[in-house]
């Protein structure tokens, strides 16, 4: 597919920064947006957040040292939150049964 | 000659949408600015349920991406099944989100704001699909 989304995306990274977003992008779901890059375009600039800097601090946060809300299964919407500190992480499954990153935020 | 977006239900429904996105992103902005110490004060995290935080900014991911189809493509992806889920959503199901909205209102103007303006999106995003659906069938649209 081309991905304009990715283009943008990546514009102003240097080669090895666009080779760490690529890595960082399949952590997360495309949600209800065109594409995993226009999801995390559009929260970049909701959060006024560098997008390489949201991709690194969902990256890093730590899913199995964190509170997971609900602590099994997931709510009806077919989402959960995994909470450390006052650092979020709100994940869905995606069609092959593995959780991918919706958003990302702080309390 | 005619302005299509003075004629055309759909693209009155569309330019609404785009302009809705515009001024939701300002008010989230605005929230984290402001809101964000006397929310957790009042409201202070819990593991029985997301936070206000977290439930906002799901409404918000989610109405945003179907938003943001409309904004690029002119349409959304599996328009039917986007139809039910949206008939299906609900903005106040978290409790202490409802909490906020009906009993705390005044304290939190900005984010009761936010939920009536995240609400109003959805119901424009339900009417634009039964528009693009069915373009000539213009009963129970939103004015």
């Amino acid at each position: 597919m081309n991905d304009s989304f990715l283009e943008k995306l990546c514009q102003n990274y240097t080669e090895e920064e666009i080779t760490e977003i690529k890595t960082y992008l399949s952590d997360w779901s495309a949600a209800t947006y065109l594409s995993i890059a226009h999801n995390i375009l559009d929260h970049a600039d909701r959060k006024q957040i560098d997008p390489l800097k949201l991709l690194r601090k969902a990256h890093n946060f730590n899913k199995k040292r964190a509170n997971r809300i609900p602590p099994k299964d997931y709510r009806q919407d077919q989402s959960a939150v995994y909470r450390k500190n006052n650092e979020y992480l709100i994940v869905r499954l995606d069609p092959s049964g593995i959780e991918k990153i919706v958003t990302y935020g702080v309390n | 000659m005619l302005n299509p977006i003075t004629i055309n239900p759909l693209e009155q429904s569309t330019q609404k949408i785009v302009d809705l996105l515009t001024q939701l992103t300002q008010d989230y902005q605005q929230i984290l600015q402001q809101d964000k110490k006397t929310l957790l004060e009042n409201f202070p995290p819990n593991n029985h349920e997301f936070s206000i935080l977290e439930e906002i900014d799901l409404l918000t991911a989610d109405l945003r991406g179907y938003a943001s189809q409309i904004k690029i493509d002119q349409q959304i992806k599996n328009p039917d099944q986007t139809l039910t889920k949206l008939r299906d959503f609900r903005i106040l199901a978290n409790l202490s989100l409802a909490e906020l909205y009906f009993t705390k209102n005044k304290q939190f103007p900005l984010i009761y704001q936010y939920l009536q303006k995240l609400d109003y999106l959805k119901l424009l995003l339900i009417d634009w699909l039964m528009l693009h659906e069915q373009p000539l069938n213009l009963g129970d649209r939103i004015s």
